[in-house]
């Protein structure tokens, strides 16, 4: 059936611009309605939806998708409509019978060997239009000056169907073959413009799809020989029977397209060897560990197909070794339901994501993330697997989770501290009122009065109130901090002895110490604390049973890993330490008590006030130190306290000399906003032998220091007062007497004064709650500091 | 063996003005749009090739000179069609031995091709 070309359509297919347009141009000379496309994908879109094509023209080599791919898609059952559309392939790269194998390949219609004449395109079109498949002709050309040679030949060979075609020079034969594929050549030896044998170099270089064979009258056979070595496929000698050069012909041919079909073997070969390599490449230099499994029927794991060299170095076996191992632990599943979830979802096609803790070769367990998924390799189902080692990722999670729970606890503790300190700053005032009432009543008191006995219970609450507003005052960072040059062993010592005679009978205390402890510089009261404090923690752990205590000291080098496992360490450099060590054999503790201990208040004790830890904490802070606890239930703690070793030149302190009996005089100003503390510094000034003034605030303090300028020697001023605080107060005590002394008073401790107060009137610091005796020493020191400098 | 693309091998001329235009069905217009594609993609090809030829990339060196042999064999730039495909034949062979004349030659027949077909599109407009 004819069909009409103009309403015929054609897709035309080439990458190259100028190729496009040629086969566009002489298709539409041609009458066809014609579609130009410059790659498969766009044809490929525009024939599914908008052009029923009648006819499809596709180059070979083109980039994404190629003809060959393009064709078999065109043949394949996903595009049905075009399983019968006539297929034209054009190509320069084959010809002869590597067009045919290519067609039928393909499951093309016809090959047009490039370059064409455009008849061949146009009678091609019109034959597949017309539903014939065009009969793929073989080229011959006859290179011979010999007009009865050629004649004879161009005629024996079409008589065998091929397109016969003679030249009588070299110059037409090279000319000849540039224009169009030639699939047989017959050369003759002797031409008259050029020798035989550089036409043949000059025809195989640049015709390597054809098959020459040389004839000649000459009979040396040393000329076949050359031939053969330059290219040539067979030679004969004149005269030869046409039918017998014929077949030589023919043998020639199929000899050329064997090697073509070799040499595409040996291509395709190489593409798949370098494309390997690509892969290899790829998959040794991924940083993940990479596994590839084979899918067995049931959905386990068969054996492991690929590894690579991160997969090796993870788990510490050799590649051999690891291909021959069952599947790894990483793909088995916790349990028979999971074991299913896990197949069906893979089955599925889905990707798993998974961690696993992974066993290598010397015992280690890995932390490892998995992305698995079920892919086909060479036909097969397979699972492949990207292990990655989450080692670093876990540690940088974990630190990350102990500094956010440092940072919550040191800012509980802050807040906290701010708390306790407050408390104790007005306890201690209250306090400081009855301790000094109650020294001021008994020395009042005849000794035998039946007041005396309750006066020293008040006396002895008293003071354990004074201990709990000392503890909240050391665990806010409130207290009182003097260092100095001291031992551990020696406080330990000097602690065990007496924290021995009021240890219950069964629990036993025992130290052990180094011979050469280190120096620190540490408050010698803050240490005693924390030793006291420790110790009786201790005792209460083991309760009413029998149990050792152990007091150690000693010094001890710390890296930052051992640091990172205490409190407080944050800021602490690596390197050697003090240790304060108290363990008990008692009852021990949980994590969650664990986690709490310090905090103010917490007891699992029935007699504890919960403030003993709570105060170690405080005072280890004061001394930039660290505290490492050790304990789990019924294994007993260990706490260990870590200070910094002072620096060579720092000695232990000796005890100071005792105090030698001294005696006030002259007149001393007590600023306090509270009244019972003003009334009971001024009795305790007047009995220690000074005249005292009293003065509510600063403005009253002022006009007192006004009126008895030249009498007033010393003035105590508190620090924190109602209008004007004690810095003002302070300030303007020093414009009316530039220079007189002022000892500040606070329940806080000292640096609470430091930067508020500065100055030469500036005398030094009185920790409320005080009693007279502490008073005593502080004024006598003060006053004879100024003497001695002639400033009053 | 490697076989080497020399300019002084080809004994055809770089350029066949009559197989141009019996492509071109002696259509003139449509010969010269075909030469001013085919001289536009010229110069971005001969780019890609040079690039691939220096950094020894023996597939990219196959792909360009595929290209520019199809478009030469087209229009008729047979020299150009020659030496590509003697590129294109030793890279499939595996062959990327040559030396930099190789690249020249080519370099050489790409200025004749250009010389003689602007020659044409100056001398015999496509309109008369």
């Amino acid at each position: 059936m004819k069909t009409d070309p103009a309403k015929a359509q054609i897709v035309v297919v080439n990458d190259d611009a100028t190729q496009l347009m040629l086969w566009n141009q002489l298709l539409r000379i041609g009458g066809f309605s014609v579609h130009p496309f410059s790659s498969a994908t766009a044809a490929l879109e525009a024939i599914k939806t908008q052009i029923k094509p009648a006819l499809i023209v596709t180059d070979l080599h083109m980039p994404g998708l190629d003809g060959w791919r393009f064709c078999r898609l065109l043949r394949s059952p996903d595009y049905p409509a075009f399983n019968r559309t006539p297929v034209l392939v054009i190509s320069a790269t084959f010809a002869g019978e590597d067009a045919r194998q290519i067609t039928a390949e393909l499951g093309a219609n016809a090959f047009l060997s490039s370059p064409f004449l455009p008849s061949e395109l146009l009678g091609t079109a019109e034959q597949l239009l017309a539903g014939k498949t065009p009969v793929l002709t073989t080229r011959v050309l006859i290179v011979e000056d010999e007009d009865v040679v050629s004649t004879m030949l161009v005629r024996s060979f079409a008589a065998h169907g091929y397109t016969a075609a003679a030249v009588r020079t070299a110059s037409e034969a090279l000319h000849r073959c540039r224009r169009e594929s030639q699939e047989l050549i017959i050369l003759d030896y002797h031409l008259p413009d050029m020798p035989g044998d550089v036409l043949l170099d000059e025809v195989v270089r640049t015709s390597p799809h054809s098959a020459v064979i040389m004839m000649t009258g000459d009979p040396r056979a040393e000329l076949a020989l050359d031939w053969m070595r330059r290219g040539a496929r067979a030679y004969v000698h004149k005269p030869f029977n046409p039918e017998y050069l014929i077949a030589l012909g023919e043998k020639a041919r199929r000899e050329i397209a064997m090697l073509h079909i070799e040499t595409r073997l040996e291509e395709r070969t190489r593409d798949l060897r370098e494309k390997e390599e690509r892969y290899r490449t790829l998959f040794e230099n991924v940083t993940d560990a990479l596994f590839v499994y084979a899918l067995q029927l049931d959905g386990s794991l068969g054996r492991c197909l690929e590894v690579n060299d991160v997969a090796c170095r993870l788990l510490g076996y050799p590649r051999e070794e690891l291909l021959h191992r069952p599947p790894l632990d990483f793909f088995v599943a916790r349990d028979a339901a999971e074991t299913a979830l896990l197949t069906g979802q893979l089955l599925d096609g889905t990707a798993l994501e998974f961690e696993r803790q992974l066993t290598a070769k010397d015992g280690r367990s890995i932390p490892v993330e998995i992305h698995a998924r079920m892919f086909n390799i060479d036909g097969r189902v397979a699972v492949i697997a990207l292990v990655r080692d989450c080692t670093e990722r876990h540690q940088a999670e974990a630190d990350r989770r102990r500094l956010a729970e440092q940072a919550h606890q040191m800012q509980k503790l802050e807040s906290l501290g701010v708390v306790a300190g407050g408390i104790a700053h007005d306890f201690n005032n209250i306090l400081l009122t009855i301790l000094g009432n109650v020294e001021l009543a008994l020395n009042e008191l005849a000794p035998l009065s039946p007041a005396r006995v309750c006066l020293l219970e008040v006396d002895k609450a008293a003071r354990r109130a004074a201990e709990l507003s000392m503890n909240m005052l050391i665990y806010s960072g409130r207290a009182s901090f003097t260092p100095q040059p001291l031992t551990l062993g020696a406080v330990a010592a000097e602690m065990s002895v007496m924290l021995t005679s009021g240890m219950p009978r069964d629990i036993k205390l025992r130290l052990e110490s180094d011979t050469q402890p280190p120096t620190i510089e540490a408050d010698i009261t803050l240490v005693r604390q924390v030793v006291t404090n420790l110790v009786n923690n201790a005792a209460e752990a083991i309760g009413g049973r029998a149990g050792e205590i152990v007091l150690r000291t000693g010094e001890m080098v710390c890296d930052a890993a051992y640091l990172a496992t205490t409190w407080l360490a944050e800021a602490l450099p690596p390197g050697c330490y003090a240790y304060l060590e108290v363990s008990d054999n008692g009852s021990g503790m949980d994590s969650a008590t664990l986690a709490r201990i310090f905090d103010p208040f917490f007891t699992t004790h029935f007699t504890g006030r919960g403030l003993g830890l709570a105060a170690v904490l405080g005072s280890v802070r004061l001394h930039r130190g660290a505290i490492r606890v050790v304990s789990a239930p019924g294994q007993g703690t260990t706490f260990r306290v870590l200070l910094p070793v002072a620096p060579p030149a720092a000695a232990a302190a000796t005890p100071a000399p005792a105090e030698a009996v001294w005696r006030g005089q002259g007149t001393v100003l007590l600023v306090d906003d509270e009244a019972a503390v003003r009334d009971l510094g001024q009795r305790m000034l007047e009995k220690i032998g000074f005249s005292a003034l009293v003065a509510a605030d600063g403005p009253a303090a002022a006009a007192q220091l006004q009126a008895h300028r030249d009498e007033i020697a010393l003035v105590i001023l508190d620090l924190t007062m109602p209008n004007m605080d004690g810095g003002d107060v302070f300030n303007a005590l020093q414009k009316i007497k530039p220079g007189v002394p002022i000892l500040m008073c606070s329940g806080f401790d000292e640096q609470s004064v430091t930067g508020t107060v500065t100055g030469p009137g500036y005398a030094g610091f009185l920790q409320k709650p005080y009693q007279q005796a502490a008073l005593l020493a502080k004024l006598r020191n003060v006053l004879e500091a100024f003497a001695k400098n002639g400033k009053t | 063996m490697t076989t080497m693309p020399c300019l002084s091998a080809l004994a055809a001329p770089v350029f066949d003005r009559a197989a141009l235009f019996r492509q071109c069905m002696e259509d003139r217009a449509l010969a010269h749009n075909l030469l001013e594609l085919y001289l536009a993609d010229l110069t971005p090809r001969m780019t890609a090739l040079r690039a691939a030829w220096h950094t020894g990339d023996r597939n990219a060196v196959q792909q360009v000179a595929h290209a520019i042999r199809g478009a030469s064999l087209t229009v008729g730039a047979l020299g150009m069609a020659q030496l590509t495909q003697d590129i294109e034949s030793a890279c499939r062979r595996g062959d990327f031995s040559w030396p930099a004349q190789a690249l020249e030659a080519v370099e050489r027949c790409m200025m004749a091709t250009r010389s003689e077909m602007q020659c044409i599109l100056k001398q015999e407009p496509a309109s008369s």
